[in-house]
């Protein structure tokens, strides 16, 4: 079988929050630039009033400009918001009902996969399984960093996963779990922050070393003060610890049986389309690519974390990933 | 960095009877509950207004920010400002041009950073607009 390749509107944050798209609009580029077949999209941000007081004609106008771009919807985005009332967190009840209309939500418009995040305790996963085979929605717990397939966390809930054994419950590998390098552009925006040549050597070798990714960030922090680095590129330093983890490619095809949807995260492709410097897809692509189903990826361009939308065109990087992806998987 | 790119517009204070409406939209990439506004601070041409003396309109709503965590269902979508009413004697015309600066701080109520801890996204914009 194969990946389906897709775009997920997320990769259009920068251009989304300009307000330069509705979400029509953003659809239509989308089908023009063929970015498709699969299309993801994050229900918080897309859907005002999600879940529960979306407009019924903003509905009917996403799912017709899905249906008039040939467009195949792959995964909605939810959140657990459990920290949402800052004086009582929710606990188990008040978890599932807050996940329960976002994934009947899903159903309805015919998602068959609602992204869920790390963090739902076992009790809460044990009570939405019921709710997602009902609406024939898979949840699938996005694997991001710093997390990996195999990190205790995950393994938590691997092994819960075990005891209920539904195919409505999954993982959502996202590749930055598993990166190489940080991407250049955000050493470039550390530079220009005033990082010096020197505290990018030291961010880069902490960066590859061992250990947990907060120590070896505060390592960095005190190294880097210590050393008369400005304040700023020292604190935006640490998003280079959280957002870019360093699992091997190859642990993936330990959930391999359990992945529901892939998020091929990507930072940068060259012109050529040929290599993305930070994010080794020859060595990850095959894992996915080999399953014995069909199973999809939306393209997830990140570089809106430093970059700006006059800077860089999300739709071109989307589209400069796709062609990468096809030459690897030799299509 | 660039998410607080869209946090002021250049259209985005507004000269009125009472002061300024100053329109801020979110530094996240997705929508938020009111109850995650931790803290919301306004300084134009040097003058600070803390939260203490701020009022926010959301969806037609007037909401003190310092009572903001108790707006569990009022939400700050992506694409819409939320207004801050700023009462001044000394508010300048439309035409003119003012320094605007905006600290917000936004809990994110899905990133757990540790016991009993969210993520709380502090953004700092400072821009020259032409009032409306």
């Amino acid at each position: 079988m194969s990946i389906m390749l897709g775009t997920t509107i997320y990769s259009m944050t920068n251009e989304w929050l300009a307000g330069q798209f509705t979400l029509p609009q953003l659809i239509d580029e989308v089908g023009k630039r063929k970015l498709g077949p699969g299309l993801e999209m994050i229900g918080f941000q897309n859907l005002r009033g999600f879940p529960h007081a979306v407009d019924k004609q903003e509905l009917k106008d996403f799912l017709d400009a899905v249906e008039r771009n040939e467009l195949t919807l792959t995964s909605l985005a939810g959140n657990a918001d459990i920290a949402l009332n800052p004086k009582q967190w929710m606990d188990t009840e008040q978890s599932v009902e807050y996940m329960r209309p976002q994934i009947e939500l899903a159903g309805e418009l015919g998602f068959p996969v609602m992204r869920i995040q790390i963090g739902l305790t076992p009790e809460v996963l044990a009570k939405l399984e019921p709710i997602a085979a009902k609406a024939k929605v898979k949840l699938g717990m996005e694997i991001h960093a710093p997390e990996g397939p195999n990190t205790p966390k995950v393994m938590a809930t691997r092994e819960v996963y075990e005891k209920i054994d539904s195919e409505y419950l999954g993982f959502v590998p996202d590749f930055s779990s598993c990166m190489r390098a940080i991407p250049p552009g955000m050493l470039d925006k550390l530079t220009q922050a005033g990082l010096s040549q020197e505290g990018k050597q030291l961010l880069i070798s902490l960066w590859e070393g061992d250990g947990h990714p907060f120590q070896r960030y505060m390592a960095f922090a005190q190294q880097a003060k210590d050393a008369g680095e400005p304040e700023l590129p020292i604190l935006q330093a640490k998003l280079i610890f959280t957002m870019f983890g360093r699992q091997q490619p190859e642990e993936w095809a330990d959930i391999l049986d359990r992945t529901v949807h892939i998020h091929a995260k990507f930072y940068e492709v060259n012109e050529d389309c040929t290599d993305s410097p930070s994010i080794d897809h020859s060595r990850i692509l095959p894992i996915f690519d080999n399953a014995d189903r069909t199973i999809s990826m939306s393209s997830e361009w990140e570089g809106h974390a430093f970059w700006d939308a006059d800077e860089v065109c999300a739709f071109e990087m989307v589209r400069r990933h796709h062609r990468l992806c096809e030459r690897l998987l030799n299509r | 960095m660039t998410l607080e790119a869209s946090v002021i517009k250049q259209d985005a204070v507004r000269n009125t009877p009472s002061g300024y409406e100053v329109d801020i939209r979110i530094s996240w990439y997705r929508s938020l509950p009111i109850a995650c506004l931790e803290n919301l601070s306004v300084t134009i041409d040097g003058q600070a207004y803390p939260a203490e003396q701020l009022t926010i309109k959301v969806n037609n709503t007037e909401i003190p920010v310092t009572q903001a965590g108790e707006f569990l269902d009022e939400w700050w979508f992506t694409q819409d400002p939320i207004t801050a009413l700023i009462t001044t004697s000394n508010a300048k015309a439309a035409g003119e041009q003012v320094n605007i600066q905006v600290s917000l701080a936004t809990r994110i109520p899905y990133v757990i950073i540790g016991p009993d801890t969210a993520l709380v996204q502090r953004t700092d914009v400072s821009k020259e607009v032409t009032v409306q």
